[in-house]
């Protein structure tokens, strides 16, 4: 794997993987679906405000892929059943190559998600472009992890994970657009964050549709990294298995999305594109 | 700034509306199915996780 490797960079690595996920663990929320009986973590969501509006931000495919099989599905922001959040009628979707997604949610989900946290725009980088080498971190939540608690409730573990550019060979990874997709290594070693499990998921179902985080390029200062460096670069839209690469839509596309489906937030919109 | 061929936002997000259809699905589900299918969620803790 490209990550950066060597017990000192590991372990700087996994103190800014704590202080990551410190500050924005609480934006992520699993996507739950019951499919033939069996309940399964269907992708990844990320909370984003705009304005007065709440979306959960995820991959489209999340919701269409085998969809006739999907019977219920809902977000589960934690706290127990009570708590599930249906999957509303009014997604809007951005089919392949992009292959986005936004979920609105009404004030009465809204407040369901009580202690989590909605990021803003200025969280994303919404005119990126990547650099010749960068650190990046992926946060979601494995399908073959999923668990329940002793309360008889979901307790799906997250898996969050450093990564870097993938730079290998491209002609056979299909569907993959340069100027859409941003492609990362896939993990494959052990996994360095404390209270996760060691070894990497046997497979990444369920982490589809979560945000991509640019959190160094190189040179930058490890030791004095804070979160407010960490920004939002893409999505996390699908894993091409046997070249172990991840491949991600830039987040520019998400301001498209907002723009095409909500002309009234374009002023807001304006604000952080300038 | 490099700016790249726009894949047609607009375009793509025509193509499909999956809103009906995932409503009829969600109409089917149920607290009481929900808790079937978490019936058979395994409790133990994924593998090779600290302290179990």
């Amino acid at each position: 794997m490209g990550a950066p490797d060597g017990h000192g960079i590991l372990g700087r690595m996994e103190k800014i993987g704590r202080a990551f996920a410190k500050a924005y663990e609480s934006s992520f929320v699993p996507m739950l679906a019951i499919q033939g009986e069996r309940l399964v973590l269907r992708g990844t969501g990320t909370l984003l405000a705009v304005a007065d509006r709440h979306f959960v931000l995820t991959a489209a495919h999340v919701f269409t892929r085998d969809a006739e099989t999907i019977e219920g599905m809902c977000i589960y922001p934690g706290g127990g059943l009570s708590k599930i959040i249906p999957v509303p009628a009014n997604i809007h979707i951005v089919s392949d190559p992009l292959d986005l997604a936004l979920m609105p949610l009404d004030a009465e989900a809204v407040a369901m998600t009580a202690g989590r946290a909605f990021l803003s725009l200025e969280r994303f980088a919404l005119r990126y472009y990547p650099p010749e080498q960068g650190y990046f971190v992926l946060h979601g939540y494995p399908s073959c992890w999923l668990r329940k608690d002793a309360n008889n409730n979901p307790d799906p573990y997250a898996l969050s994970y450093h990564t870097a550019l993938y730079k290998g060979r491209t002609d056979r990874l299909e569907h993959y657009q340069q100027d859409v997709h941003i492609l990362l290594e896939a993990p494959a070693g052990p996994n360095p964050f404390e209270g996760q499990p060691k070894n990497p998921p046997e497979s990444l179902g369920g982490v589809s549709g979560c945000t991509v985080w640019e959190i160094l390029r190189r040179g930058r200062d490890f030791d004095n990294w804070d979160p407010s460096r960490a920004r939002i670069v893409a999505i996390q839209t699908s894993v091409y298995s046997r070249s172990g690469v991840l491949k991600a839509t830039y987040a520019r596309f998400i301001l498209e999305a907002l723009t095409e489906f909500y002309p009234d937030l374009r002023r807001a919109i304006r604000l952080h594109t300038g | 700034m490099h700016r790249p061929a726009r894949p047609a936002v607009a375009d793509k997000a025509a193509a499909l509306d999956a809103a009906d259809y995932l409503e009829s699905r969600a109409a089917r589900a149920s607290r009481a199915r929900f808790r079937r299918a978490l019936a058979k969620v395994p409790d133990a803790a994924p593998r090779g996780t600290e302290d179990t």
